[in-house]
């Protein structure tokens, strides 16, 4: 590797003149290395203004003449407005392409002529098969300079088997990266932007094209793109190595990351890698965040101890996205709190990073089981399957490459979740509803053990399968398989506690699904508090009466709204027996907890006060019983509470009930742990949604004066009345081991 | 705005050797899947050009964000403000008399001050005149803490039609605040920082900034009013700063402000923005990215 030196050098050195000679040697004395792809970027004439493209260039575009583009297979594009993901592509005429073109000084950054797109929605994408086979067994770069005149250049390369596969209806990429500004910029508003050194394809996929197609364009808004050059790095790709996750760094290298239980470029999960400036600041707001802004006081603790220096760390080691963004991304995860996401990625292709979506992915929907069959104690067992599975219910996970389960799933789970729960203890609901996920898309090879009697498990009813999945998945990717058959949305519930629950109102509230069984129970299973007036009629009809017996079935609880567990308390709990919360912002960035924190806060727990001009600023909301008032009908209704996967309003309302006369929880676990309202953050690093974090922690007591006394909740899951998990010989036989333990107690007397 | 200097050729080689020095990081960067750095130019014997005028435009560095990375409000760059129902750090906006629903457009101009790392909030009343509109707030909390706190807002002036013109010399009816609404509530308003006026093109960015000498217990609030004069106004790179936790340089050059008695209508203000519902949910999924699913024949 030779050694150059970086800079903004105004114009082309002679090294043959005496400056130039003395510049070489100045630099031969610098122990800094730099790769020899960045003597070959495209360079800024500090004397001119201008940007020279690279000779070295696989292909460099300066945009003078767009009748050069068709010799790229350019196509005009704009993205569908009827369909999600879907582009419209028209053919690129000379007159057509003519129209983009911007000249003038200010208007180009390279030569005397850029491209102005963007307007009407219509963008460009090169369909570049000449060069892309050029770079197909090495790396290469993209890079291009951009203005934003309304909105910022979009941009993708698009790995594909057809042309088909760049956003024609239906398809999707097989693999796709973004490109990240450099930090290179100009006074009048360009920048550079590069995707950094990319494998030319991946699983075998070449690259089918580049595009720079906007969405939601405003009238007027366009973006400007000038110097677009693909330069060959290296030869330096990655592999389709077998891997596993815990020996990634050394079968895939630095830059590789592990999916399918193959090797991959982590350019196409994780995304571009910064430049070390935009690490530093992206790690840094970060930090800020975490440690001065957000509420909850164990996320922060755990935060400035842990992601602060971590996150320091990776800025100068990363040496790729898997090693800064995904590390960030677990650095912000192992923060516990549920509410708190670094965000995900724009990532519709097979290597979205991230766990996104509880479903069976031919395998089979996961839950948290009693492996009583097995000698008892908590695992992972299938709940049930659709299609050819190779699971059946009842099996229970055996390890995961070579592992107990759940170690594995403690190791790597935080790498590829989008938040983890408060409270550790309630990991296991969570990882067994994305267990298929990421088994499917982490794991190498697992084992299941499969007992086919209820009541015993051993000899030739005791047999363990073992799964391939790693290579079966790879083997249907390489042969362009995609999706799969009898896919199921997977929940927490072994079986429902009514008939043909829906999840959502019309109206987009959580539905209130109410049964009123032949022994006289009102079972109510419903996934979550996001509902106002309808939702809070709903349970008004359940408890108007005052039901002697009352099945909660919140096995799913996905939270809501501050204001539906406060109409729900006052349904269910009366003043005869006092409870009730307050949650309070952080007092300041510096310090969390000053004196004076609860002092102007009593009036905003009360109905009169919420509005006062404190209460918003400070973040504070809460609410008591009101001593005097006559109880609910509701107070009188014996209830039983089912928990499984279970956060944010979902822990608030059980920790509001619990204690109450004729009311106990039953669940595998406490409740994540997360006592406080979230708020959603801006994109911070482009390609990513943003993420959100919690802005408040509460406290719970009989009256304000003496929640002032106790503890922050955020970290303690609401803790089980009576400890129940689902038992392995009860999948087997088709029961419900949580309906039958609570249904047991709410007819005893 | 900075120049280079019209050097000769020599001269100006020592000087690039010199930047090029300076911007030098040993260590941390040189691997091959980081982006590019600022390149050296090929070595080339083509001979030097004679020297040119100095050009406008400079080399710079960017930033990812739009402000500090200490800035105490979380959406600087306005983006969820398009999207509105947001809290804390979060501006939201309305029509200051409650005059109906409030569409808002965010643009990135990378000729702003927001850069490429944030947007630019255009306040403008549809109905507006070049000499009357329906007054338009942005209001935001921020977490408070040991003071001062330093705000500054970068503004620019429009005429009804959206087109840019001169920013006002009496402000055009803009005014930024920063409000403590604690039990002794008072604001104080930002004033014009005259020697950092920025012009990109016909269009005149404004900073207003100023500095609150006060500890905040809790919280406190960031209010910017369009006023009712006409036209219109774009807001960029809006920010908080607690100056002794971020060490702030030229601190002593920032005003101090007078605090005055809250407003009738930043009170009400205050209350809108107290009214939007708290959300007790975990973090989003992501995007349902594609998956392949285990298939083929039981084992």
């Amino acid at each position: 590797m030779k050694r150059v030196l970086a800079s903004f050098a105004s114009r082309p050195l002679s090294s043959s003149s005496p400056m130039g000679a003395w510049l070489a040697a100045g630099l031969a004395a610098l122990a800094c290395t730099v790769l020899d792809r960045d003597a070959q970027a495209s360079a800024f004439d500090a004397i001119t203004g201008t940007v020279v493209l690279a000779p070295s260039a696989v292909r460099g575009v300066s945009f003078e003449d767009p009748a050069v583009l068709t010799k790229m297979d350019v196509r005009i594009a704009s993205w569908n407005p009827k369909s999600f993901l879907a582009l419209d592509f028209t053919t690129a005429t000379p007159e057509a392409l003519a129209a983009f073109v911007a000249k003038g000084p200010v208007d180009a950054v390279e030569g005397s002529a850029s491209m102005r797109l963007g307007k009407g929605g219509k963008g460009l994408v090169f369909f570049d098969r000449d060069t892309f086979e050029k770079v197909k067994g090495s790396r290469f770069e993209v890079s291009f300079w951009g203005r934003a005149d309304g909105v910022a250049p979009p941009f993708f390369v698009a790995y594909g088997r057809t042309d088909e596969d760049v956003y024609t209806k239906d398809r999707y990429p097989f693999a796709q990266v973004r490109a990240l500004r450099t930090g290179r910029q100009t006074s009048d508003g360009w920048a550079e932007y590069s995707t950094g050194a990319l494998d030319g394809e991946v699983f075998g996929v070449g690259v089918r094209a580049i595009g720079f197609v906007p969405r939601n364009v405003g009238e007027g808004d366009a973006f400007l793109i000038d110097a677009l050059e693909i330069r060959k790095v290296d030869d330096k790709v990655t592999r389709a190595n077998v891997c596993t996750q815990d020996d990634v760094e050394t079968t895939c290298g630095a830059e590789g990351d592990c999916m399918y239980g193959h090797c991959v470029p982590s350019t196409v999960t994780w995304g571009p890698f910064p430049q070390k400036a935009l690490r530093a600041e992206l790690a840094e707001r970060w930090i800020h965040i975490m440690t001065r802004i957000h509420g909850d006081r164990n996320a922060v603790a755990i935060a400035k101890a842990k992601l602060m220096p971590e996150a320091r760390r990776v800025v100068e080691a990363a040496r790729s996205s898997r090693q800064f963004v995904g590390a960030i991304a677990r650095l912000v995860n192992e923060s516990r709190d549920n509410h708190t996401s670094f965000g995900s990625p724009s990532n519709f292709t097979y290597f979205n990073p991230q766990l996104n979506y509880a479903s069976s992915n031919g395998l089979g929907c996961f839950g948290v089981v009693d492996k009583d069959l097995l000698g008892g104690g908590m695992a992972y067992g299938v709940f049930n399957v659709a299609g050819e599975s190779r699971l059946k219910p009842g099996d229970v996970l055996a390890s995961i490459d070579g592992q107990d389960p759940k170690k594995w799933v403690d190791k790597h789970y935080p790498s590829f979740s989008r938040t983890l729960p408060n409270d550790p203890r309630s990991d296991w609901g969570e990882t067994a509803s994305s267990m298929a996920e990421m088994l499917v898309s982490r794991a190498r090879t697992f084992t299941v053990t499969r007992c086919t009697s209820a009541t015993s498990c051993t000899g030739v009813d005791k047999t363990d399968v073992v799964v391939d999945v790693g290579e079966l998945v790879y083997q249907a990717i390489l042969a362009g398989q995609s999706g799969g058959s009898g896919q199921l949305e997977c929940t927490p519930r072994f079986r429902d506690s009514v008939a043909n629950p829906k999840t959502r109102t019309s109206s987009g509230e959580d539905n209130v699904n109410v049964e009123t069984k032949p022994s006289g129970e009102v079972s109510v299973q419903f996934d979550g508090f996001s509902g106002q007036a309808g939702w809070e009629a709903q349970m008004n009809d359940v408890f108007k009466s005052g039901p002697a017996k009352v099945l909660m079935d919140a096995r799913e609880g996905h939270g809501g709204y501050y204001s539906a567990i406060d109409a729900l308390f006052k349904i269910m709990r009366g003043a005869s027996e006092p409870w009730g919360v307050v949650s309070v912002g952080r007092g300041g960035y510096d310090e969390m907890d000053p004196v004076g924190l609860f002092s102007s806060g009593r009036s905003c727990t009360t109905e009169s006060g919420q509005n006062d001009l404190v209460c918003v600023a400070s973040n504070v909301d809460g609410f008591f019983s009101v001593a005097g008032t006559a109880d609910p009908p509701g107070m009188q209704s014996k209830v039983a509470w089912l928990n499984t996967v279970d956060v944010s309003a979902n822990d608030f309302m059980p920790k509001l009930f619990q204690g109450r006369s004729r009311f106990r929880i039953f669940a595998p676990h406490p409740t994540s742990g997360a006592f406080g309202s979230v708020i959603q953050l801006p994109s911070i690093l482009p390609g990513f949604q943003g993420g959100s974090i919690q802005i408040q922690d509460s406290r719970f007591w009989k009256d304000y004066s003496g929640a002032q006394t106790v503890r922050w909740e955020s970290g303690h899951g609401v803790e089980p009345d009576e400890i129940v998990m689902q038992k392995q010989s009860d999948i087997l036989r088709g029961e419900d081991t949580l309906l039958n333990t609570a249904r047991a107690w709410l007819e005893a007397p | 705005m900075t120049t280079m200097p019209k050097p000769n050729f020599v001269l100006h080689s020592m000087l690039a050797l010199f930047a090029s020095l300076a911007v030098v990081a040993c260590g941390g960067d040189d691997d091959a899947n980081s982006l590019p750095k600022p390149a050296l130019s090929t070595t080339t014997t083509t001979p030097p050009p004679p020297p040119r005028q100095t050009p406008a435009r400079t080399l710079e560095t960017g930033s990812l964000l739009p402000t500090t990375t200490q800035n105490l409000l979380l959406d600087p760059g306005f983006f969820l403000t398009e999207q509105g129902g947001q809290i804390t750090g979060a501006f939201l906006a309305v029509y200051e008399q409650g005059q109906g629903q409030l569409q808002l457009r965010v643009r990135i101009d990378s000729t702003s001050p927001a850069g490429f790392g944030g947007g630019v909030v255009l306040a403008r009343d549809p109905k507006a005149t070049d000499t009357k509109a329906r007054s338009i707030q942005f209001l935001a909390s921020f977490t408070g803490g040991k003071g001062p706190f330093v705000a500054k807002v970068w503004a620019s002036s429009t005429d009804a039609t959206g087109a840019p013109r001169a920013f006002p010399e009496d402000g055009g009816g803009f005014a930024a605040s920063i409000l403590d609404p604690a039990r002794q509530s008072g604001a104080v308003d930002l004033v014009r920082d005259a020697e950092k006026t920025k012009t990109v093109g016909n269009r005149t960015w404004v900073l207003y900034t100023g500095e609150l000498k006060k500890d905040l217990v809790g919280g406190g609030m960031m209010i910017m009013t369009t006023g009712a004069k006409g036209g219109g106004f774009e807001l960029a790179a809006a920010e908080i700063v607690a100056v002794s936790a971020a060490a702030q340089g030229g601190l002593s050059r920032k005003p101090s402000l007078t605090v005055r008695p809250l407003s009738d209508s930043e009170r009400a203000a205050i209350e809108t923005y107290g009214k939007i519902p708290k959300r007790l949910e975990p973090a989003k999924t992501g995007d349902r990215s594609a998956r392949p699913a285990v298939g083929g024949a039981k084992p």
